[in-house]
């Protein structure tokens, strides 16, 4: 009979490529607890204290491997002006871009981000969590990468103009946003997180030419990598990584998340051995899966990509929609229960 | 007019390479053997449905079919007076974004059904549903095109259909963005009555919506 292990046991064994008792999942859920304190999300997210008791919560109920100390993005375009929009019914919004001049940029200085009120709760909340859990539940953190951070910055157009027009002010923002991802994410390490994800959607050829993204943005993802000094992720935050893949394994991430419309099966034979995959669930499609959809979902993943190790089953986005039911991620904690544990031996019948 | 598919292909490459100077080129060529709107509608904008179709199939960037719209817009402007495209027999449309100040959209959408011939009102971004359905109604709008970005922004969709159908407004709404598109149930779930994935595809959209060739 397998061992249980702790989920930092689990979640080594599957970033060691290497089976533990059971394939390890993880769900984002950054609004759900909320709910089940009965708080309005804005008070919710406002309130360290409460976000410690929310994400240890949640943790009881779904059983799954880590928590998170990530309250919401917008909280990041504080940092440079912005404002934070909280709606009743869904997760916060940014507001209006802050910076809408070419001289906003040419000012600009790199943000401490204890000094950002918002940033500050994250990292309380980071401390919270390590104050309760230790080292047996990995607290994941999480931040916005530099080239994705101009969309909130400036706004998608915005962006787009200056990168046609002015590109070398876009190259500035840029080099000011690594220096920011990487003094971001080593003060969440200092607080007591145990990984930090980095949300990059515009490394996705999708988005931004190929080219470029070779050029300019894998070069700036490695500084970022190498500049926090702890274990590192990347996530696509649900677009394709593509034909980029291969070259985001060469990065020194401990784990990818490509979009799940991918094959999870070919992305694991890619990395395999070297880098560890996550993902697998699509958090809109949850919004009307039944708990049969979750568990079919679930082992469609498992099959995929869980043999071997290497395989973290997560929410493919990063965040789990608000309007996702809690019977649904239950089911999807469920079936992980009785369908990753190892070995998987019905994935051959 | 006979385009052949070297210049549509030279057009295309201009619009990809970001090089107005040979898109200016090639346009003022046409222009020499071919009426305004003729060398608009049969050559720069299937070049820019083509560059669409290619993003649709995972080939080319968003923000390359961004850039090769603002070279349209452009060269628009330069050859052809505000509305001059506009010449088709339509209702009254729209277009908005709902709550969300950073998508591409509309832009793209709008240089597309321009490029088109469709005239289309610009309404900007609006946070409120009940609002915009209710000046939907007001301007007796035949199609209220309706761009999002957040999930939860789309489900607000269901708002605004909700507000036209109690002022019995016989309006179209067609949505998208991409909760519509990762999630392709979801323009049933909000009552909407049509959405698709690209810009590009969105004028012969309307033209079955509207019954024009």
């Amino acid at each position: 009979m397998t061992t249980l292990l702790k989920p930092a046991e689990r979640l080594g064994a599957a970033l060691s490529h290497q089976e533990g008792d059971r394939v390890p999942f993880f769900l984002a859920v950054t609004l759900h607890p909320a709910r089940a304190l009965g708080l309005s999300l804005q008070d919710y997210l406002s309130d360290p204290e409460a976000v410690v008791e929310g994400q240890l919560r949640l943790r009881h109920s779904l059983g799954h491997d880590a928590v998170t100390s990530f309250l919401h993005a917008s909280a990041e375009v504080e940092a440079f002006g912005g404002e934070t929009l909280f709606r009743t019914d869904g997760p916060p919004n940014t507001g209006p871009p802050p910076l809408t001049r070419a001289a906003a940029i040419e000012h600009l200085r790199v943000p401490d981000p204890a000094q950002v009120p918002a940033l500050a709760r994250s990292l309380a909340v980071a401390r919270g969590l390590k104050a309760r859990l230790g080292d047996d539940v990995p607290i994941l953190g999480g931040l916005v990468g530099p080239l994705s951070l101009p969309v909130i910055q400036l706004g998608f157009e915005r962006y787009l103009d200056w990168l046609m027009d002015a590109p070398e002010l876009i190259r500035q923002l840029w080099r000011i946003n690594e220096a920011f991802c990487i003094a971001w994410g080593n003060a969440q390490l200092a607080a007591g997180v145990s990984a930090v994800a980095i949300a990059e959607p515009l490394v996705s050829s999708t988005l931004l030419p190929r080219e470029l993204i070779r050029q300019e943005g894998l070069p700036a993802l490695r500084r970022v990598r190498e500049g926090i000094q702890g274990a590192v992720a990347l996530s696509s935050a649900s677009a394709p990584m593509g034909s980029l893949l291969p070259e985001l394994s060469e990065l020194g991430f401990v784990g990818l998340a490509p979009s799940c419309d991918e094959s999870l099966a070919e992305a694991k034979a890619l990395l395999q051995g070297r880098v560890a995959l996550m993902g697998g669930l699509n958090g809109l499609a949850m919004s009307h899966w039944s708990p049969q959809d979750a568990e079919a979902a679930v082992k469609q993943a498992i099959r995929a990509a869980g043999a071997g190790g290497g395989f973290v089953l997560a929410e493919h986005h990063g965040e789990i929609p608000w309007c996702v039911s809690e019977e649904v991620l239950m089911a999807v904690a469920e079936a992980v229960r009785r369908w990753g544990a190892y070995p998987l031996d019905w994935i051959d019948m | 007019m006979n385009v052949s598919s070297n210049a549509l292909n030279r057009v295309e490459a201009a619009l990809l390479d970001l090089d107005l100077e040979a898109l200016r080129s090639l346009v003022v060529e046409t222009l020499a053997t071919t009426p305004k709107l003729e060398v608009f509608e049969t050559l720069v904008a299937p070049a820019l449905e083509r560059i669409g179709r290619s993003w649709e199939e995972g080939d080319l960037a968003l923000a390359q079919v961004y850039m090769a719209s603002r070279l349209v817009e452009r060269i628009v402007e330069e050859h052809l007076i505000s509305g001059q495209l506009a010449h088709r027999s339509q209702p009254p449309i729209a277009m908005a974004v709902l709550e969300d100040h950073h998508i591409l959209g509309k832009r793209l959408v709008l240089a597309s059904l321009r490029m088109d011939g469709w005239a289309v009102d610009d309404w900007g971004v609006t946070s409120d549903p009940v609002l915009l359905a209710e000046r939907a109604h007001g301007a007796g709008l035949g199609i209220l095109l309706i761009s999002t970005l957040m999930d939860r922004s789309a489900r607000r969709v269901a708002e605004v259909v909700g507000t036209l159908k109690r002022l019995g407004a016989s309006t179209l709404v067609v949505v998208g963005g991409a909760p519509f598109r990762l999630n392709p149930g979801l323009c049933r779930e909000v009552g909407a009555d049509a959405t698709v994935a690209e810009a590009s595809a969105v004028p012969a959209l309307l033209a079955s919506l509207v019954g024009v060739p």
